[in-house]
Formats: C-alpha cells, structure tokens, sequence
C-alpha cells in the first residue's frame, strides 16, 4: 500500500503560498499543527488566518493534517516525504516548512497515532485481599479454606483512578500455579532477550 | 597448577599471542613475553585503551610501561596486588591470579560470532526485538501514573504505551471546503465555506480528529462515496487493490471478452430475429397465459429455432474463413498487378524512345548537359553554404572536444573504480565467506580438545577437593571429640582434687601421715598443672616452627636472591645512566659557560 492523497488535500496543499501569501501559510501550517496534536489545550485562536480566503484556509489546514498524519503512518522520512510534496509541485518555502514541522514533531506525530486503534487494556497494578469462608448461606459451618481475592487493574489517565479489569478467586495451590505461568513468561522473556 | 598454566597458556594462543611451544608454564614467561601477552589481553577487554605493547630497553621507561600496565589492570577491576614489580621482578603465583582475571574478562566468542553473522530482514527484526525486551527489562519499573499518557521513552527512540487506546472511530461525515472547484459549486454554498462552515478542528476533537482524518483521504482518493461504512470502504479498498495487483490477467480477459462481443455482434443481425422470437415466447409463457399443449409446441419450435441457429452459425464461420482466405489470394494478386504494371511504364518508355533514335539521342544528350550544369550550380551554391558551416562546425567541436575529453577521462575513471569496487566487495564477501567457515572449524576443533580434556580434569580436581573435604571433616570431628574428653577429664579431676583435698584437710589436722599426705597431693598436683602448660606450650611452639617453615617455603618460591640480583644489577644501570646523563648535563652547561 503506498500513500495516495486525496485531490483535496492535493489542492489545499498546492494553493498555499498561491492562494494565500507565503507568511501566512507558515502561519497556519504551525498553527494546524498545534491544533492536531494538542487539542485538548487551550490555543489562542489565529483569526489572522481567516482574513482572506477562509474556505480556502480550512481546506488548506485539513490538508496539511492530512499529510502530516499520513506520513507519520506510512513511516516516512523527512526525504520521503519531500519526494512526494514534489511530485505534486508544491511551492518551495511551503515545502520546505512542511518538512521542518513534520521533522520536530515527528515524535508526537508518531504517539498520536500510536495511540488510535483496538487493543486489550493493559495491567499495570495488582490488589489482593485474603479472605475466608466462617459462614455461608448453605451451611451454618464455614469449610475454612482461605481464598484469595485478587483484582488486576490499572489507573485511568485522565481522572487517576483505578479501574478493574478482571476480578477472581483463587486458593492457595491455584495461586502457587498461576505465579508459576506468570514467572514462566518471564523466563520466556529473559530467553528471547539472551544472545543466541 | 599445571594444568590451569596450561589453560592459561592454551587461551593466550587462542587470542593470538605469540608463545613459542617449548613455553610449557608461566614461570618460564620473561618479562617481555608478559608485558606483550597482558597488553593484548588488555587490548581485546578494552578496545578503547591505549596501552603500551612491547617493553623498551631503557631501565626508566621500562619502569614507567609496567607501572601503567599495572594501573590498567586496577582500572578493569584487578582488586589483587599489583605493581611494576609483578612485571619486572615476577612471581608465578602473582602472574597466574593476573592472567586468571585477564581471562575471566576476555569477550566470550559468541559475542564475536553475532557480529560475523549475515544480516537479512528477519534476523534484523529479531535482533530489535531482542533489543527491544533487554532495554525493558534492564530498565528500572515506573508506576504506571508517573507515565504520561501511558508513554515510555527508552533510550532509543522508541515509545512503548501501556495506556489506553482510543478506537478507530471516524466522524464521517466531515465537511472540508473544496474552494477551488468554483465553477460546480453553487453560491450558496461557497458563501457557507467562507462564512459558516467550521474547521476540520472544530468538527473533531483530540479523540477522533486522526481517524476522521485518515478515513475521510481514503474515502475521497478510493471512491465517491463519501458516506460509507469504514468495513464497506476497507472491502472496497481490498477489493481494489486485489484487482490491482493482477493487471495482467484483467487485461488478457478483457481482450477477449471485447473480441467475443465483436464476434457477436457481426452474427447478431442474423439471430436477432431468433432472439426477438425467443425473448417472446419466454415473455408469454412466463405470463402464464398458455397452457401446456402449446408450451410444448412451442418447446419444440425452440429446439428448432435453436438448431437453426447453430447450423447458421457454422456456416457463418465457414463463410468467414472462406472470406479471410479470399483476401489473402486478392491481396497477393493486387501486388502481382503492381509490379506488372511498373514493368509496363518501363517498356512504353524504352519503344517511345526507340522510334526516333537520334533526336531522341540528341535530346538526351542535352537533357544530360543541362542536368550537369544544374548539378555544378547546385554543388557550388552547396559549397558556399557549407563552408562557413563546416568551419563553426570546426569551432564548436574543438570547443566541446576538450570538454568532451575530459568527460570521457571521468568517466573512464569512474568505470575503473566501480570495476574495482565490485571486484573488492566480492573479494571482501569470499573473505568473510571464508572466515566463517574457518571461525566454525576452529570452534569446533578446539573446543573438541580442549573442553573434553578439561572438564574431565576439573571433575577429577572437583572429586580430589570433595575425598579432601571429608578428611579434613573427620579430622576436624575427632579433634573436636579429644577436646570434649580432655574438657571432661579435667572436670573429673577438678572434683577429685577438691574432693580428696576436702577429706585431706580435715584428717590432716589431726593426724601427722595425712598431713604430710596432704603436702605430696598439692605437690602432685601443682607439678601436673605444670607438665600438663609445658605440654600445651611444645605445641604451640610445634605450630609456630610449622608456620615459619611455611613462610620460609614461601619465600623461597619467591626466588627472592635472583630478584635482588635482578634489582641490584638494575639499579647500577639505572645508577650508569643517570651518571651518564649528569656527564653530559656538565658538559653542556661548560659549552655554555665557554660559549
């Protein structure tokens, strides 16, 4: 699979520099940005960029995103990735700074899109608790045995509290076996990672 | 020890240092030969080390080249006693602890061998992997709240997340300005881009704004549907790209495809009417309104109708191929006719020629000297045009000539340096070929002679240590009994002596024989504890004449009158030298006073 834009991406990219001066396209593609990858924090907005040709600015703006994200997916170099503004004959200062941005945020490109996708949640953190039968609503005797309760979780990011993802029971000899699995991946980790 | 001298010396040759073979311990290693041997051991632990290699003739700088070798030693770890001396003036147990140490430290062969490896695209991505899982687990734990958003930088630049993943969710409906089609686009709509319509970043937010993103650029450069399912639009992609991948194939069915529709076609005028008829009958009787005699009729009328148009159809390509060969024969007879006819133009000309002979002579000839007057004009009008041509023609080559040449050097160069560079890269991939194979062997073949040789001496030396351990048990239990006894005895005769000293006493006040009885027993007793001290000094003596014996031995192996010879026949060269140099420090200093 290789990386196709869009005609209007290629369009919106194409026009800066044409259809809006040089300045004011370094402008909002610094500001484009800024505005993908942190959006969540408070940016003065650049009204600046809306002065002469709005319509033209918003398409311009989704299009540099685009390319920037897309690249970032495909794995491209700063070299790939001027290869292919150039076949699509953008203005030379434009090019040049879409490069620049693209190069110092490479890595916040790449955690973004890292971050998009399906996957199981993680384990970060373990709680237990030893607990033990003196009643129950079948018989009037408790068997006795201990059990133990084990909730594997981990913490929210934004709000830091701690979530379960799996709660279970276990005895004793279960426990024994299941740190037995556990310590064998990492016997299985120390394996892999030995020089052969 | 002969056996770890000979491991010792084994692995100094197997680094590659130059041991003759008569060289059969480390007692017989001259200080040359160790300073060589610890600096090329030294040299493969560290790379990055400078140290001295040989040892110089002069006393001084012989001191100083062994005292730094001395300090790299400490530098890599060496915790032992070292200094210029165990160089110098050495002693056997001291160069063995060394070299063991140097040993121990030497980069194993596997490390080696990983870097001889070839490299292709699988075992690179399992080396990073390898990598990868090393730094993690050697990197220090970090509860998952210090992480922002779940991110950890290594020290490459490789984020590894244990956060959450917000899921692929475009907005697909995202509405981009398309300014600069003006002319599709109605006003009204253009005055919404400019005035109303939001941005991409108002539209989305931080969770969605990537995919929405990436989903909307494959919907607009795949398809024109820009309202469709994200698992629709991935079928279509795959469909596509499945289609893209076996052009060829799609090309050749079309082709044909193209060429029965062509061939259709031309029969088509003669069973359009059979199928018009069909289309029909299948038309009524799918209506329903016939009932069964005449469907079998008609049946039967399109067993017929169907007959006909197979048996039209045969004849049509009999007719076809008929048609083809027809062409072929008016093809060849139409060039047949050419050439005739060219032959005719050429006689008609020769019998109008023939049938005034010498006018027509007459008028060739004239025709021929009008022809070369032309001709002499046209050369002469040809020579002046080209002249001046020919001489900037002159020009501009012998301008670009030199730079053509010049070109032509290079080029010339770069063709005899590209030869020489293939021919080195494969000179240099037969080499590596070759030493691979070569490192393999000679791991194997050392390892076949040496290893078995030496762990069945080490398990030998593991069984002598353990029989020597157990003796030493059991010498250590019966001492440890004798003690007890010895302890219990005296115990035992503490109380008689108190006991029978007690009834002594009391009896000798009133009898003259007790009394004298009573002196004897404290006698007795005080010579015993004496005899019993004097017993326990000569063993203490014994052990400390034991412990002297040891030193002396020790000293001995030490070859300590051969050192002293050494330094004192050191220190008088050492005294010659600096005499020497004081000699010639005075006579300079008179030049210059004379001077």
């Amino acid at each position: 699979m290789t990386l196709s834009l869009s005609n209007e991406v290629v369009e919106g990219l194409k026009g800066l520099g044409v259809e809006i001066g040089i300045e004011l396209s370094k402008k909002l593609i610094a500001n484009a940005v800024k505005l993908a990858l942190y959006s969540d924090a408070n940016i003065p907005s650049n009204p600046e960029i809306y002065a002469t040709n709005p319509a033209f600015a918003k398409q311009s703006e989704y299009a540099v995103v685009t390319v920037l994200f897309l690249a970032t997916k495909y794995g491209y170099d700063s070299q790939k990735l001027r290869n292919l503004l150039e076949q699509h004959g953008l203005v030379a200062a434009v090019l040049e700074e879409i490069v620049k941005v693209y190069d110092t945020n490479k890595k916040d490109l790449l955690i973004n899109n890292l971050k998009i996708g399906h996957s199981l949640p993680h384990i970060t953190d373990a709680e237990w608790r030893l607990t033990c039968d003196v009643k129950s609503s079948a018989s009037d005797k408790g068997s006795g045995d201990l059990t133990y309760r084990i909730s594997l979780g981990r913490y929210r990011e934004k709000t830091g509290e701690r979530e379960s993802t799996v709660e279970f029971v276990c005895n004793p000899e279960e426990l024994q076996s299941f740190i037995g699995r556990l310590k064998e991946i990492e016997r299985h980790c120390e394996k892999i990672s030995a020089p052969k | 020890m002969d056996e770890v001298d000979n491991i010792i010396i084994h692995s100094l040759r197997q680094i590659g240092c130059n041991i003759e073979p008569d060289i059969l311990s480390l007692s017989s290693f001259t200080p040359e030969l160790l300073v060589e041997t610890v600096s090329m051991c030294l040299h493969l632990i560290k790379p990055s080390m400078n140290v001295p290699k040989k040892l110089p003739p002069g006393m001084a700088q012989r001191f100083t080249v062994t005292a730094s070798l001395a300090e790299a030693c400490t530098s890599i770890g060496f915790r032992g006693d070292i200094g210029y001396q165990t160089f110098l003036y050495s002693n056997v147990t001291e160069v063995r602890r060394v070299f063991m140490f140097l040993i121990e430290r030497l980069p194993k062969e596997s490390e080696k061998m990983v870097l001889a490896q070839p490299l292709d695209k699988l075992t690179l991505l399992e080396n990073e992997l390898q990598q990868n899982i090393r730094i993690q687990l050697s990197s220090p734990w970090i509860p998952q709240y210090c992480m922002k958003s779940g991110i950890r930088k290594y020290n490459s630049s490789y984020p590894i997340l244990s956060g959450e993943c917000t899921p692929f969710q475009p907005c697909i409906n995202l509405n981009i300005p398309n300014s600069l089609r003006k002319s599709n686009i109605p006003d009204k709509q253009q005055d919404y881009w400019h005035k109303r319509s939001p941005s991409v970043f108002q539209q989305t937010n931080s969770q969605t704004i990537l995919s929405s993103i990436i989903h909307k650029n494959d919907v607009a450069s795949n398809s024109s549907d820009f309202n469709l399912d994200p698992e629709e639009l991935m079928k279509s992609i795959i469909t596509k790209n499945l289609g893209a991948k076996r052009p060829s194939s799609a090309v050749d069915s079309s082709k044909k495809l193209n060429e029965i529709n062509h061939v259709d076609t031309s029969s088509s005028s003669s069973s359009s009417s059979i199928a018009d008829k069909t289309k029909s009958i299948q038309q009524q009787s799918s209506s329903g309104q016939l009932d069964g005699n005449t469907q079998e009729v008609l049946n039967s009328e399109i067993g017929k109708l169907k007959s006909a148009m197979d048996e039209l159809l045969t004849s049509r390509k009999k007719i076809l191929a008929d048609i083809t060969s027809i062409k072929e024969a008016r093809t060849k007879q139409e060039e047949a006719n050419k050439e005739l006819r060219n032959e005719r133009k050429i006689r008609e000309r020769t019998c109008i020629l023939l049938e005034n002979p010498e006018e027509n002579v007459k008028k060739m000839d004239m025709v021929l000297a009008a022809t070369k007057e032309r001709m002499n004009k046209l050369m002469e009008q040809w020579k002046s045009h080209k002249d001046p041509l020919v001489k900037t023609l002159e020009k501009s080559k012998s301008k670009n000539s030199s730079s053509f040449e010049k070109n032509r050097v290079i080029q010339n160069e770069i063709k005899v340096v590209r030869d020489k560079i293939s021919e080195i890269v494969d000179d240099l991939k037969h080499k590596n070929n070759l030493h691979a194979q070569l490192t393999t062997e000679l791991q194997k073949v050392d390892n076949k002679i040496s290893r078995n040789a030496y762990t069945t001496r080490i398990l030998e030396i593991v069984g002598n240590i353990r029989k020597q351990k157990n003796d030493i048990d059991k010498v250590l239990r019966d001492t440890r009994e004798l003690q007890k006894e010895i302890n219990n005895i005296n115990g035992q005769l503490d109380r008689q002596f108190t006991v029978t000293d007690d009834l002594l006493y009391k009896t000798a006040r009133r009898d003259e024989h007790s009394k004298k009885i009573y002196k004897l027993l404290a006698t007795l007793h005080s010579d015993c504890s004496d005899l019993v001290t004097l017993v326990q000094e000569t063993g203490a003596v014994l052990r400390e004449m034991r412990d002297v014996e040891d030193q002396i031995e020790n000293e001995k192996s030490r070859n300590i009158a051969k050192n002293l010879e050494k330094i004192t026949s050191d220190l008088k060269e050492m005294e010659k030298d600096s005499k020497n140099l004081q000699d010639k420090i005075r006579q300079i200093e008179n030049e210059i006073t004379q001077g």
